[in-house]
């Protein structure tokens, strides 16, 4: 028998409950989002292995340099929005506001610099139908860059909703809703960045 | 604000930040290696990342706390994906 446990108090019982985040309708909608960019990623690997030489050169004509400053401004981006849902449930709705409005302007970030992104390749006559690496570069990167937008007017509408000074449990699952979709947004760069860019 | 700052949330975030660089730093190093070593960091390159996904879909969009089937979902998702690129990576010309 081990002497070391207390008999009177007993071991000490921690429970844990679990809960969804957010609404469950929301995370059907991420689930089915999350299978479709599998679905590309999976795709896109296929066709470089079959174009190899030209997925290699066309990528060589991509500035990494971005891609790796646009993941820096996403996962910070979402470390503000988690944050700031921390802060909503703290009741702090102005902090919120500021986290959110800085989260937000990474997210404005990212956007300024694919449009940057994306001129330097139009001055260099670089477009969807160059080849199979620039087609899928542009229509992976273009409905990623749809669901930043989505994300921005999304923020916009959770900083607007921060103003109050109280929130209830619908107000909270909201936000939870909003960052959910935001860092979903986030994570998606974080396989489209080493897999258009860095795949050697 | 100070409590915010000195979370979990923020080491978290800067594990991503690290993550990410030790990602850039590889691939540098990696200009002109043999094939052998251009597959090898490749698949260490998308092992990072997948990483970095369990790290945010766990903390950041909470699934660490969620309901288990969600959170099943997801660890079989991060797996599979990166699985799947993987392989289609290593034998895609012969699939």
């Amino acid at each position: 028998m081990d002497s070391s446990i207390d008999s009177k108090a007993g071991p000490a019982l921690t429970v844990k409950t679990r809960r969804v985040p957010a609404e469950e309708g929301l995370w059907v909608f991420i689930i089915g989002d999350m299978m479709i960019f599998a679905l590309f990623f999976g795709v896109y690997t296929y066709y470089r292995g079959q174009e190899i030489d030209v997925f290699s050169d066309s990528q060589k004509d991509l500035n990494k340099l971005y891609g790796l400053v646009n993941m820096i401004l996403l996962l910070t981006s979402s470390w503000f929005i988690a944050l700031a849902l921390k802060a909503v449930r703290s009741e702090r709705g102005s902090l919120a506001r500021g986290l959110i409005a800085l989260g937000m302007g990474c997210g404005i970030g990212f956007a300024v610099l694919k449009v940057v992104e994306y001129s330097e390749k139009a001055d260099q006559g670089i477009s969807l139908i160059t080849d199979t690496f620039f087609t899928f570069y542009f229509m992976l990167t273009g409905i990623h860059f749809f669901h930043v937008f989505i994300g921005l007017g999304v923020l916009t509408f959770l900083f607007l909703k921060a103003r109050n000074t109280s929130f209830s449990e619908s107000d909270i699952r909201t936000f939870e809703g909003g960052a959910v979709y935001w860092h979903m947004v986030d994570l998606l760069w974080v396989i489209l960045f080493p897999l258009l860019y860095l795949l050697g | 604000m100070k409590d915010l700052i000195l979370s979990k949330l923020t080491s978290i975030w800067l594990v991503l930040g690290a993550l990410t660089m030790a990602t850039w730093i590889l691939t540098e190093s990696n200009q002109s290696g043999t094939l052998q070593t251009i597959e090898f960091v490749t698949m260490a390159i998308m092992a990072f990342a997948f990483i970095k996904v369990r790290i945010i879909i766990l903390h950041f969009m909470e699934v660490a706390d969620a309901v288990l089937p969600l959170r099943i979902f997801f660890e079989a998702w991060v797996v599979l994906v990166y699985l799947v690129i993987v392989v289609i990576y290593l034998f895609g010309g012969g699939i």
